[in-house]
């Protein structure tokens, strides 16, 4: 069972996952117990087992791992983590106690204070005298009878991340979707280890569900968790919940109007029947969909199943160490409700947000935050009446509050740049903002400059920071220059830390590492990271340069088409009334940067080959998605372009070219979702395909109907 | 409907109810059997088959089906039963036999495979397909070398060791062995060591082996091609087409007219021996030049030893001419490519004739097509006096096989994607499986018409087979065998027996 946690969820039958010794529980929160790199690695095994030999010939001495009493199953799974990952890295045996034994050259030592008495008694006053709920310490001690490390911190949590920065010492890389073990040997040396550090951005979070089939809203409960196990060995310590008011989570009654809408994905039904390029991803499905969240008429029934599936991620986010927020929409209502405030006047508008704000709690009470986000897109006039509604709205009736009866914290998202001066005015009290940095909708040099240019002034504030290109990760991506300043920023005193937001998980796993490691220790590059991560995956420098210079075509790439018309983004991120078939069979001038863009796609496509062949056999399989993403690319632009030529013959009365163009897309459009469909690993990377068979290859086959119709005319 | 998909202009049929292929094969199974890749000679062509289905889904129509686990060898069927490969488990090879009516399992091995290399997406571990004469079957697996079993027992008869090949690209093996009188014939041509070998069937010992020192990676199935009252070893590699003489494994001739890198096997009707290649690039673009785009990974222009695998060292230092450490321009020739054979990738449709001696080039290549039509990978289908192709898109097109003509060029059959499996006939069809899991079948004629598109919800690579008046499908993960309609769909479980 070594292998890593996507692979393992999509290889492993639930019977044989049942047999498993370890408990559910661990298995399902608990990357290590679940994750390795190898068992889909032959070499990656090879090597694990002359570690293991290497182990032998030094004699195959236990590990004693002292783990005291641990307080409550964050702390408890800590201690499983830590054996697992002993065992794992040193294959040697691991001999779990909870005291202190009288004498051991080979301790670990794990646990707060408070629970494990041997964290302070072995560091003596070299423990830290008041380690904050983050710092995390990471100590060797040597005396006459012991010698090893403590692995503690100033909270179970916290002692949750020193576990897995333990791990990162001894070369592990944890990555949002898998995790990469040291190939060979690995020297079990538990000396000379010094490090208490407290992070440098105090919120390290991200975003979860979204408001449309990609994000992770069409991901089981139980992907989610194996998610929310990597993002805490990333040492995330926040989700945000992103749902709108049609999907089934929130129930509310207002005026006599029940909510009725339910469906996940924006009431789309994304089909997957008959010949739908990339359905191969899509083994025993006829239709996208979130097993947990079956759709149904039944509205009852689906906030039910909504209720249990939020429920469920809070459960795990909080074992795991993190504080959750559900994110509701100040200004987004399902269809049902859009006639019911016509020319309402402002006291009925914060009514209604009242009900929606009440009725966000009682979807999932055990939230720690809610948060509502401002739309995006909206002016700054329109975000300050949103504003005051919202104030008014929380003027009514008693403060929200959690669980445990204490208040809500409420934090407002993504106001407008314009609005960071005015703030302290216009938030309701004790809110807290997050700001929507390096915005790739086109607005990105403002709220760049407003976010250098801010000052909190007292309101406690976070970025968004999109882990993304200028198209939102539909076209393969990598983050601009800009997010490199920002992420670092975040880390400055006036903010508080960030939400890691992305459409598409895709190619992103250098800068979410980078991102989150930098977010609690301040200092690495984005390109030192790639060296350290890639030299240890390919375990080749060569192919570790091509990588990068695959990932840097990719930057240049979606630079070039920032601001194309039509925008090469996700459907729904695009903000167009159209759909995609309407933006690209448009007969226009081919967009300038087009044709280089496509070189620059094309070019990372080779480098990601180039650099694959040589790499080591462990990674071959990660590399080649991200070629394969870069395949998908230069088929995806070719067939665009050939629906714009499509388009200017179809103007020009030319229909025998326009049809020809149109199959040439066709085709184009087919071989690119065909080519994820070879590599698709996420339930995002299916939600990509079947969302773009929905919105341009069926309407593409319509449209060639149509072209052959009035060529028979 | 999109003019792509709309198939044959016109609906005329031309049923040919003529005489089909006849392919000579001294295997020992009986008619009507498809004892090895593609059938008889490797052929594609099911001659005495009747009532063939024509609809079919993973639902209706079904016989029996098995999942088995993921593989990319054909089924082959054999003395009433089905042989079938799978990789089973991280590092396990299944071999599974079936009753071939029921889809009962006689019998089933799982071999520990050790540490597998790495392969080349589509290719898979289980990509070899096994051969039966019906009382044995031979399954060649890359690091188990061949395994020859008792056909109705599975009893273990013999196991030979091959050594395992080697390609600068990383392809992965894909070889199948065929049988000839008692011989059992193999031919691996990679970039390391390409050979050709004979193996006594009932002993595993080995009778011949021939080097090909000229050819680079490729994956033609050898086929048997009788000219002049002589019946020659027929094997395409890199630019040349060569008989060999079966008993000893001595060439006889060579055709020197392919290109560089062949995955297609021929097909032999009469004594004419027709190929259709696709290679990548034109005609200068000789292996060096892929080499240095895909292997050159600091991308100096030059290789190192770094750059390739070790297997590759010693063909390395052959080239190194000046010592320096580093393959540049022609060194990189005189370490990988015969200076003999430096042929480069194009488009071409051939027809060969047999019996030759000597260079055969300017003598028995009856008619070459510079014709984009051919696929790099599936392989042509000659039946009825027509050379059917079909490649990326679903773009098929037909030659006549006498003098190469077109009968059509470039028309689509419904079902885009890519094409690994190669078209099979029987009955009057055509059946052409796509990558992406359609099987279309056509008739057979003068147009392509399209009889049915069938979804069978899961990737195929593996060539279909035709036996028992049935038609036997491998997807990636299952066995399916399909049989003509009684008028009521059959309803079949996920895995199910008759």
């Amino acid at each position: 069972m070594l292998n890593s946690a996507w692979s393992f969820l999509h290889r492993t039958s639930k019977a044989r996952f049942a047999a498993l010794v370890v408990p559910a529980f661990l298995l399902v929160c608990s990357g290590i117990a679940a994750t390795s790199s190898s068992a889909a690695d032959p070499a990656g095994k090879a090597a694990e087992q002359k570690a293991a030999g290497g182990q032998q010939a030094a004699g195959g001495e236990p590990i004693h791992l002292v783990i005291g009493t641990p307080q409550g199953p964050t702390e408890q799974l800590a201690a499983s983590e830590a054996e697992s990952l002993l065992k794992h890295l040193f294959k040697v045996p691991v001999n779990t106690s909870a005291s202190v034994p009288e004498k051991s050259s080979r301790l670990v030592v794990v646990g707060t204070a408070a629970a494990n008495p041997g964290v302070k008694s072995l560091l003596g006053d070299r423990f830290p005298e008041d380690p904050g709920s983050q710092t995390i310490i990471l100590r060797s001690f040597s005396d006459s009878s012991h010698s090893g490390v403590v692995v503690s911190g100033g909270s179970p949590a916290a002692v949750l991340w020193a576990v897995y920065e333990l791990g990162h010492h001894f070369g592990v890389r944890w990555l949002p979707r898998e995790d990469m073990y040291p190939v060979g040997e690995v020297a079990l040396k538990l000396d000379g280890i010094d490090r208490v550090e407290s992070p440098a951005a105090e919120v390290r979070g991200w975003e979860l569900l979204g408001t449309s089939a990609l994000g992770t809203t069409a991901w089981s409960l139980d992907q989610h968790r194996l998610l929310l196990g990597q993002l805490a060995k990333l040492r995330c310590n926040h989700v945000v919940l992103t749902v709108t008011d049609s999907q089934p989570f929130l129930d509310y009654e207002f005026l006599g109007q029940h909510k009725k809408t339910t469906g996940l994905f924006g009431g789309k039904n994304y089909s997957l029947e008959g010949d739908s390029p990339g359905r191969t991803a899509f083994p025993d499905e006829r239709r996208l969909l979130n097993p947990d969240l079956p759709p149904t008429k039944d509205s009852a029934a689906a906030l039910a199943a909504g209720h249990k599936f939020l429920s469920g991620l809070v459960q795990q986010a909080h074992l795991l160490g993190m504080t959750v927020e559900l994110s509701i929409p100040l200004g987004h209502l399902p269809q049902e409700f859009r006639g019911v405030l016509y020319q309402a006047a402002p006291k009925e508008h914060a009514r209604l947000l009242r009900t929606r704000l009440e009725a966000a709690v009682a979807a999932c009470p055990e939230i720690d935050g809610l948060a509502v986000r401002l739309p995006e897109n909206g002016t700054a006039r329109s975000q300050l009446k949103q504003l005051g509604v919202l104030k008014l709205a929380l003027s009514e009736g008693d403060a929200l509050q959690k669980k445990d009866g204490t208040p809500l914290p409420l934090t407002v998202q993504h106001p407008h740049p314009a609005l960071l001066p005015h703030l302290r005015d216009n938030l309701p009290a004790g809110a807290a903002i997050s700001v929507l940095a390096g915005a790739p909708s086109g607005t990105e040099a403002d709220a760049t400059e407003a976010v250098e240019s801010f000052t909190p002034d007292g309101i406690a504030a976070r970025m968004t920071l999109p882990v993304a290109g200028p198209t939102f990760g539909m076209l393969s991506q990598f983050p601009g220059a800009e997010f490199e300043s920002l992420v670092v920023r975040t880390s400055g005193k006036q903010w508080r830390g960030f939400v890691a937001s992305c459409w598409m998980i895709g190619e992103i796993d250098l800068p979410v590492l980078w991102m989150f490691r930098t977010g609690f220790t301040p200092g690495q590059t984005l390109k030192e990271a790639h060296e350290d991560l890639f030299q240890s995956l390919t375990i080749n420098p060569a192919a570790t340069d091509r990588l990068w210079k695959g990932f840097q075509h990719i930057r240049s790439g979606e630079e070039l088409l920032a601001g194309s018309v039509p925008a090469l983004t996700v459907p729904q991120a695009a903000g167009a009334a159209t759909g995609l078939i309407e933006q690209y069979f448009q007969p226009r001038e081919q967009p300038a940067d087009w044709e280089e863009a496509g070189k620059e796609y094309n070019a990372a496509f080779v480098e990601m080959y180039r650099a694959r062949g040589p790499s080591h056999l462990r990674s071959k399989q990660f590399l080649f998605y991200y070629a394969k993403r870069s395949e998908f690319v230069v088929s995806w632009l070719a067939g665009a372009e050939a629906l714009r030529k499509a388009a200017e013959a179809r103007k020009a009365d030319d229909l025998d070219t326009a049809i020809e163009q149109v199959d040439t897309a066709i085709e184009s459009f087919y071989n690119a979702l065909d080519t994820l469909g070879d590599v698709a690993r996420t339930a995002t990377d299916r939600a990509q395909i079947a969302v773009l068979n929905a919105e341009l290859f069926r309407p593409l086959m319509a449209l060639s109907d149509r072209l052959l119709e009035a060529a028979d005319q | 409907m999109p003019r792509f998909l709309r198939g044959g202009r016109s609906s005329l049929l031309m049923v040919l109810a003529g005489v089909l292929v006849s392919a000579s094969l001294a295997t020992g199974a009986s008619a009507g059997d498809w004892p090895q890749f593609r059938g008889p000679n490797a052929s594609g062509v099911a001659a005495d088959a009747t009532n063939l289905p024509v609809e079919f889904s993973a639902t209706e129509n079904v016989a029996w089906s098995k999942e088995l686990g993921k593989g990319i060898a054909c089924p082959v069927i054999a003395g009433g039963r089905c042989f079938s490969t799978a990789l089973v488990g991280d590092q396990l090879f299944g071999i599974f036999c079936f009753d071939a009516l029921t889809g009962k399992e006689l019998w089933k091995k799982e071999l520990k495979t050790g540490p597998l290399p790495d392969i080349m997406p589509p290719n898979e571990h289980a990509s070899s397909t096994p051969v039966s004469d019906g009382e044995r079957v031979y399954v060649y697996f890359s690091t188990l070398g061949m395994l020859a079993y008792d056909a109705a027992t599975g009893k273990e008869l013999w196991t030979s060791p091959i050594q395992q090949p080697f390609y600068l690209m990383g392809w992965g093996a894909a070889q199948s062995p065929i049988l000839y009188q008692d011989m059992l014939i193999y031919s691996q041509d990679d970039d390391l060591d390409p050979f050709l070998t004979a193996i006594d069937k009932y002993t595993g010992k080995v009778l011949w082996r021939t080097k090909r020192p000229e050819m680079l990676g490729g994956y033609a199935t050898p086929v048997m091609c009788t000219a002049n009252g002589r019946t020659d070893l027929v094997v395409a590699g890199t630019g040349k087409m060569k008989g060999y003489n079966p008993a000893t494994g001595e060439e006889i001739w060579t055709c020197n007219s392919l290109l560089r890198t062949i995955m297609t096997t021929p097909v032999v009707v009469d004594d004419r021996i027709f190929i259709s290649v696709q290679s990548y690039g034109d005609t200068a673009r000789v292996l060096k030049y892929a080499l240095l785009q895909w292997k050159d990974t600091n991308q100096d222009g030059k290789l190192e030893k770094s750059e390739l695998a070790k297997q590759f060292w010693t063909k390395f230092d052959k080239g190194d001419g000046d010592g320096d450490g580093f393959l540049v321009d022609d060194e990189i020739d005189a370490a990988f490519q015969a200076p003999t054979n430096m042929v480069g990738g194009g488009n071409i449709i051939q027809a060969i004739r047999g019996g030759g001696t000597g260079d055969v080039t300017d003598t028995h290549l009856i008619w070459n097509l510079d014709n984009s039509a051919p696929s790099n990978i599936s392989s042509p289908l000659a039946v009825n006096g027509q050379l059917f192709l079909v490649k990326k898109g679903g773009i098929s097109a037909s030659f006549s096989t006498e003098d190469g003509s077109e009968v059509w060029d470039r028309r689509r059959i419904r079902n885009l994607g890519n094409y690994y499996a190669s078209p099979i006939a029987g009955d009057g069809k055509i059946y052409v499986a796509g990558e992406n899991g359609f099987v279309v079948v056509l008739q057979q004629g003068d147009k392509p018409k399209i009889l049915a598109r069938n979804d069978l919800r899961d990737s195929i690579v593996a060539t279909p087979a035709i036996a028992e008046n049935r038609l036997y499908v491998r997807t990636l993960k299952h066995l399916y065998c399909f049989k003509a309609g009684d008028g009521e769909p059959k309803a079949a479980a996920a895995d199910s027996a008759e």
